[in-house]
């Protein structure tokens, strides 16, 4: 199991390179302008890491976390919830960025393979950033009235953050 | 977010001084600026090379034949009398470039497909069911490999990074299950 799972990302990586010299495109000149975009992809994304490392990292060691957390404890820990997360669930529908910083942060501090590294990782990759996906599509036909879309967004944000709490605690991974 | 971000500085700031640890406030702006740095410049070799392969990817046939797949699930899950032609090619395109993790494409379709719906919407200040339904499914994420993930796992000395590919789908398709059935009965009430 764990093999295939390995394997996945070697052969899509190998399909990509066969299909595009099948249909003979330039895909060495396709591949270093794809680079170019993504190297301006972090260019935009650093300010959001800066100012959300910067806004954690003192949460964290003025100790204004622990205290907020105070009238979670008893939830937290019933749930077997790390405190770490908080944040990231909070931020997580509003700043892609932002979320993403945490993140790294929480990956950092605890560890990749720790209880909250592994939550953190799943619970930005299988959430997008809620709040802006609205904005953009909605915001391109100039709709202002959103009906249901954002309850039920949230909803589904929820209820991934709480699958991917169970699953990591019952040990899947 | 400026409430949020705002909050989360000027509470830090307000219990450093409350608890007399005012330096470590100094002190941590430093040592956290030079973390979202190192963080960064770790991040910036994976984000390049899988931008460039899958701008490969792009420019190939694949998409297309992957994108067909999307227009019969697309019959099912919408009200095909609001639905031209031209919306369901776009938002095809739009669940594929998700799937496969193409952003930028995957938000031009998406825009492309929303101004067609807009086409067939009575109302135009207010969204139709089609297409509440298209906006929620693209605040699910969909993609089918989360390669900036399992970069930083790699990054952060996971023993195996990929890994989290499995527990992601699962995730992922508990939340889109919730969003869709939540979507169908609000679009009833509201």
């Amino acid at each position: 199991m764990n093999f295939i799972v390995m394997c996945i990302i070697p052969i899509f990586i190998a399909t990509i390179l066969i299909v595009g010299l099948k249909e003979k495109k330039d895909i060495f000149k396709l591949f270093v302008e794809g680079c170019l975009e993504g190297l301006k992809m972090v260019y935009k994304i650093f300010p959001y890491i800066l100012a959300i490392t910067v806004a954690t990292y003192l949460l964290k060691s003025t100790g204004a976390l622990d205290f907020i957390l105070i009238p979670l404890r008893p939830l937290l820990t019933k749930f077997g919830i790390p405190d770490d997360i908080v944040p990231l669930c909070l931020m997580r529908p509003l700043s892609g960025g932002a979320s993403m910083s945490v993140v790294m942060d929480i990956l950092k501090t605890s560890g990749a393979d720790s209880v909250s590294g592994k939550m953190a990782a799943i619970i930005m990759g299988a959430t997008e950033t809620t709040l802006y996906t609205i904005t953009i599509l909605f915001g391109a036909v100039g709709i202002k009235k959103l009906r249901g879309v954002l309850i039920a967004g949230l909803i589904a944000d929820a209820s991934a953050i709480i699958t991917a709490i169970i699953l990591v605690n019952i040990g899947v991974i | 977010m400026s409430k949020i971000w705002g909050a989360m500085l000027i509470i830090s700031i307000a219990v450093a001084i409350f608890t007399g640890n005012v330096e470590t406030v100094v002190s941590s702006i430093m040592t956290s600026g030079q973390n979202a740095v190192e963080n960064i410049l770790g991040l910036v070799g994976m984000m390049c090379f899988w931008n460039g392969l899958f701008n490969i990817f792009e420019k190939t046939s694949a998409i297309k034949t992957f994108s067909k797949f999307f227009s019969k699930i697309i019959g099912k899950l919408f009200n095909k009398k609001e639905l031209n032609e031209k919306a369901v090619e776009y938002m095809s395109m739009n669940m594929a470039s998700n799937i496969v993790g193409i952003g930028n494409a995957a938000t031009v379709n998406g825009i492309k497909a929303i101004e067609e719906l807009q086409k067939e919407n009575p109302k135009k200040d207010e969204p139709n069911d089609n297409m509440t339904t298209f906006v929620l499914v693209n605040t699910a994420s969909l993609q089918l490999i989360p390669t900036n993930i399992i970069a930083l796992r790699a990054l952060y000395g996971s023993s195996s990074p990929s890994a989290v590919i499995f527990p992601i789908w699962i995730v992922t398709a508990v939340a889109l299950i919730f969003g869709i059935v939540s979507i169908k009965i609000l679009n009833r009430r509201m």
